[in-house]
């Protein structure tokens, strides 16, 4: 039974934090300042894991709390880590992964992300995950990144879905502010079916000019804490195992793939 | 007065010879004197358009292209035979002492790219590739930002210049083509990235397969290009969009930069600007002009004034080698180093 939250900083902080607090109650939740204790009825939310000292990582695991991360831990998987997979359930990827069966032989999946906050890692696993929800599981990946400045940190990595069709994956991060975009396209031999954030939002149009308004009034986030607390057990949802290690698998080939002039194996 | 180049168009294969052709007749520079083209229904279709033009009487036809190739007031030539021929036109027009203008991709095979650069320059004759798509005014516009450093270093560069699953006849027979999407495409988006950068391909790599149709050749692929100033490239240049794709084709691109990302739509007539200069975050440049024109008019341009043209018989090498390493790349899964030209 978890009866507290604790919140790392970090990316999305704000929104991470509103989430739980609507299943737990604000007082439930606070902060994680890497000197609490933690046991069995602690949750940390931590948006990236390499924010956190490997000894803080291994302290988490060790305490027996359970951990909600926003991308793979370096170290490997242990069953106390729940990925945080906020698109699996709504958003546009949700969306054209029900309908994927519609586009006959599958030939070509791609997903770029360009993102202005600084997490690669994140950012790459969310990547991983969609192209894995757009195509199902890969088969190998081959990848470079560029240039690993402060300014600008982008992967770039083309590769194969086990059933044969071509993967493209463009994640960037630390981008200038306004550059930021999701772009992800899925195409068969009947149909191409495609997303861009730039033409997909829902806009009001008045004297002050255009302001982007949400798509959904569900945040993505609250709707994957709220499907977190309803699993059984804890953050495992049943649907959803396989593509999440689909994508774990992904992510880990895609991070062997950046210096390898092989194409990585998923 | 100068008197315009006279120019002859050898072989309809490619379609673009078309519209060369219109481009021939509509510049002041040249005088299209002659067009050769064995296959009858091709041949009927390019004398309809000296017909239209007012030309027929002025314009001798052959149907053989050595009978062309050998005439004395030829001055040029534009070749768009099928891929494999180009080796062969070439050599024998450098011969006659022909300039010439290759239709892309220059050739199927590096030995043959290499022996078609060498033989035009021994003979001091003009030997550019056909990449009109240098010549689209947005493509003008990009490569001058990038040129003035306006958003910073390049990062990277992402293209795509795909076409609807509709290629047939020579260009889906790899005998003739050499090749299929990856032949095809990836010279374009490659040359773009080679001149925005101003920097060589150096390593390739390539997935590709044949997905989309139930064809002798690859219809679907992808790329990434490791570029020596350190910007990475990638490419998707498939055949795999369904016939009722809204272009003909396209060749688009986001170009990553420090401060900003250009993107360009050359089928759009336009080019997007996000920049990070808050007071003027985005902007839209407008264009409309023939690209086809302005690689004929480039092309004479050179012939007259002894200079190089635009794109040069090694920017069409540069783009033969880098599709040799996509294709060993595609076969053996690993990054393919792509090599320099051997004078380089």
């Amino acid at each position: 039974m978890i009866d507290r939250v604790l919140i790392a900083e970090g990316g999305q902080y704000e929104r991470r934090r509103a989430a739980y607090e609507d299943v737990v109650g604000r007082r439930a939740v606070d902060t994680w300042d890497g000197n609490v204790f933690l046991d069995a009825r602690v949750l940390v939310d931590l948006y990236d894991p390499h924010e956190v000292p490997a000894a803080a990582r291994d302290q988490m695991i060790a305490s027996g709390a359970s951990i909600v991360s926003g991308a793979p831990f370096p170290e490997g998987t242990h069953p106390s880590i729940v990925l945080a997979c906020p698109s699996l359930t709504t958003g546009p990827v949700a969306l054209m992964a029900e309908d994927v069966g519609q586009i006959g032989r599958r030939t070509m999946a791609k997903v770029v992300v360009i993102d202005s906050a600084p997490s690669f890692a994140v950012t790459m696993f969310r990547s991983v995950l969609a192209l894995v929800m757009l195509g199902g599981p890969l088969d190998r990946l081959s990848a470079r990144r560029q240039p690993d400045e402060a300014s600008f940190d982008g992967i770039y990595a083309v590769g194969r879905f086990k059933d044969g069709a071509i993967a493209y994956m463009e994640a960037v991060t630390s981008c200038f502010r306004g550059a930021d975009v999701r772009i992800y396209e899925v195409m068969g031999r009947d149909q191409i079916r495609e997303y861009d954030s730039r033409r997909s939002t829902n806009r009001v149009i008045d004297d002050d000019g255009i302001r982007p308004i949400p798509a959904t009034l569900s945040d993505p986030y609250a709707v994957f804490v709220k499907d977190l607390w309803q699993a059984e057990p804890f953050g495992r949802s049943e649907q959803h195992v396989d593509t999440i290690g689909h994508a774990e698998s992904g992510y880990r080939a895609l991070t062997a793939a950046l210096h390898a002039e092989r194409a990585a194996s998923v | 007065m100068i008197k315009p180049v006279r120019i002859a168009a050898i072989s309809f294969d490619h379609g673009h010879q078309y519209s060369y052709l219109r481009a021939m007749l509509s510049i002041p520079d040249l005088e299209l004197v002659a067009i050769s083209e064995p296959n009858h229904e091709q041949r009927v279709r390019a004398e309809a358009m000296l017909d239209e033009f007012g030309v027929r009487d002025s314009v001798r036809v052959f149907s053989n292209h050595e009978e062309l190739i050998s005439c004395d007031d030829v001055d040029a030539v534009s070749i768009c035979s099928a891929n494999v021929m180009h080796h062969d036109l070439v050599m024998l027009a450098a011969d006659a002492g022909k300039h010439v203008l290759c239709e892309k991709p220059l050739a199927t095979s590096l030995s043959d790219a290499t022996a078609m650069v060498q033989k035009c320059a021994e003979s001091g004759v003009t030997l550019a590739t056909a990449y009109p798509v240098r010549h689209a005014p947005q493509v003008w516009d990009v490569r001058a930002r990038l040129a003035r450093g306006e958003l910073g270093k390049v990062h990277s560069m992402s293209m795509t210049n795909v076409l609807g699953a509709r290629p047939r006849g020579w260009f889906i027979d790899p005998a003739k083509s050499g090749g299929g999407a990856i032949r095809d495409h990836i010279v374009h988006a490659t040359d773009l990235m080679r001149w925005f950068s101003g920097s060589e391909v150096q390593q390739v790599y390539c997935e590709a397969d044949t997905l989309m149709r139930d064809i002798p050749v690859e219809d679907t692929g992808l790329l990434i290009e490791v570029f020596a100033s350190g910007a990475i490239g990638t490419c998707d240049p498939s055949w795999n969009r369904p016939t009722t794709w809204r272009k003909w084709g396209d060749v688009t691109g986001r170009i990553m930069c420090d401060h900003g990302v250009l993107e360009f739509d050359i089928t759009d007539h336009a080019i997007q600007i996000t920049s990070s200069d808050v007071t003027r975050p985005h902007a839209e440049v407008s264009f409309a002009a023939s690209m086809n024109e302005a690689l004929l008019r480039d092309f004479a341009v050179a012939v007259f004034e002894g200079r190089e043209p635009c794109a040069t018989g090694k920017d069409g090498w540069a783009g033969v080698a880098s599709t040799e390493a996509a294709y060993l790349s595609a076969k053996t899964q690993m990054f393919v180093d792509v090599p320099s030209y051997p004078d380089a």
